[in-house]
């Protein structure tokens, strides 16, 4: 599905992204570690389209298509949704007005029929269950006054709303408590499915105890510097990061081991 | 260009509207030497620093005729909120009042009538009100609106009515010779306890070119509640002067929107003397310019008594080579003690020629008072753009609702609902243009 050669992204001139490969095929949970400044959010949001990051080298196929010739709106009718770190705020806008927006104009692109206010709201209605949301943060502008938990939740229906085929969740589980953590997890796992495929990006581990990765690779310095199984996770919560980084470098996988 | 002015006086001034009122043509005669010391006003002035109304000043603009023009329904339609039937209205075209356009059937006792019909039935409150005001002493526009003032609206409510529909005061203006002004002149009277909303609407529905020179006096007497809202859709060669006036007694609230989406130049005054304790005002606008119009808004909240309060929210939107100027002067007197006063202006600028001048005024000669003003311009937050994107929307589709967004916090302070969903179409409407 998504297909990632020898990618090289930079802001401002600095290189973030220095050599990254991956590999994600439909239906796979891919989890994505890494400390603080080692480009997991500059891989999510250059994914996504944003164009604050250049590209230096390097190619990103999805569905067999260029992707980085697509702008940010093409790639979300295409099916990627970025479920964003920090989501930002709008005042002035309803976030019910803002999911039917995004809703039908993503449809009518796919050549589905539009709803109207009415069926889509049974339709939201539905979906705020998945992520046990106040349904009154359905009237109030987008993200205004959200605390951390209801900003993911909010994302989480989005993506429940917009059915992606890939979801790259960039740092879901910050800010959470534990039990928004579960909420929010069982809201992407009930979104599993074979023909939709998930990046996760996290800091912990603890996520991934919640969200199965059928992958896990450890982002450093703009590389993937180890990839294995789940237990990976375990072992870096174990050892810290600081485990891998004195770990020789160039050990970025092409392909990815089967399991570890 | 002021003796065009100075003997166009002389020549008018025994055919004026109220010319049988000796009391009226004192006025006028004492306005129009007003303006003969003053003349126009340059950018030297400093109430006028960022609007060079040459473009006015150099046109021997004269009074409107009254050629009677008639508009189909379907050019006039798109302005009026769809219920408008079931509002009472007042509608002057091209400074005449249209009778079977205006309704007056649902007053439940509130006086609404023509400035002519008025100076006949309430002449002695009219008197009252023309010699208390000293305002055209520092607005030269004001000066000829009082020296030519030919029609407007008389609005009296009593004491404690409150009537639950708005009124429209509603001026359309497409003359057919491009030297035409209109000076009108509106009151409101709001005596004791009573409530409305009222909603003063310029209108220009074809392209051509004229100057309207509009003022409107509102008293709001104790207790009374009044919500004002000026919506100037003039056309986009016209020229708009206008001023509101208020003053406030006794526990009594104002309210008021300044919509200012048309004309070539725009000059709005807004001006509340809280003038007893207790009184709250609020004063709220948003401009949109576009092309190569400006628009200047010059607000003054005058706190002449202690414990009262004032909110100002003023926001733009500048595209083009659009040009908009604020400025927020809030008073507080030495005896105002407790004044509670907020002011802020903030800008959308949506190209890299469009300007805005903004400028704060505080004066405060009170000790124990709590005021606090900002003022902010910006662009379209590039986060903010990404995020909807990322949702599927086009970047046009964006920016609209981004726009449209910015907009509601002005919108959503209009506290009758009838006019607040009118006023969210015209955005609307604007905003797609």
């Amino acid at each position: 599905m998504l297909k990632i050669t020898n990618l090289h992204v930079s802001i401002d001139g600095n290189e973030i992204i220095k050599g990254l490969n991956l590999d994600v095929r439909d239906g796979e949970v891919h989890a994505i570690m890494g400390p603080n400044g080692s480009g997991k959010s500059t891989l999510a949001q250059f994914l996504a389209g944003r164009e604050t990051y250049e590209l230096k080298n390097g190619s990103v196929t999805y569905k067999g298509k260029n992707l980085l010739s697509m702008s940010v709106e093409e790639r979300a009718w295409e099916g990627i949704f970025l479920a964003f770190q920090y989501p930002v705020s709008i005042p002035g806008i309803k976030n019910i007005n803002l999911l039917r927006t995004a809703f039908n104009s993503i449809r009518k692109r796919r050549n589905l029929p539009e709803l109207d206010a009415f069926d889509f709201l049974n339709l939201v209605k539905e979906k705020v269950r998945l992520v046990e949301m106040d349904s009154d943060l359905l009237g109030r502008a987008v993200n205004d006054g959200f605390s951390g938990g209801e900003k993911k939740r909010n994302e989480i229906l989005q993506m429940a709303v917009l059915e992606p085929t890939l979801a790259i969740l960039d740092e879901t589980d910050s800010g959470l408590d534990i039990d928004a953590l579960r909420i929010v997890a069982s809201g992407v796992n009930a979104l599993r499915k074979s023909d939709r495929a998930m990046i996760v990006i996290t800091h912990y581990q603890r996520l991934l105890d919640y969200i199965v990765p059928d992958y896990v690779h450890v982002l450093s310095e703009g590389m993937i510097v180890k990839s294995g199984g789940r237990e990976l996770a375990k072992e870096l919560e174990k050892k810290g990061y600081s485990w891998i980084e004195k770990e020789p470098k160039g050990g970025s996988t092409v392909h990815l081991p089967t399991g570890v | 260009m002021k003796e065009h002015y100075l003997s166009y006086f002389q020549k008018q001034k025994d055919g004026l509207c109220g010319k049988e009122f000796p009391w009226l043509k004192r006025i006028r005669e004492e306005a129009i030497s007003v303006f003969a010391k003053t003349g126009f006003p340059t950018t030297k002035d400093e109430r006028w620093k960022h609007t060079d109304v040459s473009s006015i000043v150099q046109i021997p603009f004269e009074l409107g005729n009254g050629a009677k023009k008639e508009f189909s329904n379907s050019t006039l339609d798109p302005f009026f909120p769809k219920n408008s039937k079931e509002f009472s209205s007042l509608f002057f075209v091209n400074g005449k009042l249209d009778q079977e356009r205006s309704n007056l059937n649902r007053l439940e006792g509130v006086k609404v009538k023509n400035f002519s019909q008025a100076l006949r039935e309430d002449n002695d409150l009219l008197r009252k009100v023309f010699e208390s005001q000293t305002s055209f002493k520092n607005n030269p526009f004001l000066a000829l609106n009082a020296a030519f003032m030919e029609n407007g609206a008389f609005v009296f409510l009593p004491t404690s009515k409150r009537l639950e529909y708005p009124i429209y005061l509603i001026f359309v203006s497409s003359p057919t010779n491009d030297l035409t002004s209109f000076y009108s002149k509106n009151i409101v009277f709001a005596q004791e306890g009573s409530q409305a909303s009222i909603v003063e609407m310029y209108v220009g529905p074809e392209k051509n070119r004229y100057f309207v020179n509009t003022a409107t006096q509102i008293i709001v007497e104790v207790g009374a509640s009044i919500e004002h809202t000026k919506i100037q859709l003039e056309s986009e060669d016209a020229f708009h002067i206008g001023a509101v006036s208020v003053l406030q007694n006794r526990s009594s609230q104002f309210t008021s929107q300044s919509l200012s989406f048309g004309g070539a130049l725009t000059r709005n005054d807004f001006c509340s003397v809280l003038n007893e304790e207790g009184g709250e005002c609020s004063l709220n606008g948003l401009y949109i310019a576009k092309g190569k119009q400006h628009v200047d808004h010059y607000t003054t909240i005058d706190h002449a008594k202690p414990h009262c309060m004032s909110r100002e929210l003023y926001k733009g939107i500048l595209d083009g080579h659009g040009h908009g100027v604020f400025t927020g002067k809030i008073i507080v007197r030495k005896d105002a003690q407790k004044s509670d006063a907020y002011q802020m202006n903030r800008n959308l600028l949506l190209s890299k020629d469009a300007l805005i001048d903004t400028t704060p005024q505080l004066e405060i000669f009170a000790n124990d008072v709590k005021c606090s003003h900002g003022a902010t311009v910006g662009k379209l937050d590039e986060d903010e753009l990404f995020y909807l994107r990322s949702r599927g929307l086009e970047l046009n589709t964006a920016r609209n609702l981004l726009v449209q967004g910015y907009t509601n916090e002005v919108i959503d302070l209009i506290k009758n609902k009838n006019v607040q969903q009118h006023v969210k179409e015209l955005v609307l409407q604007r905003l797609g243009a």
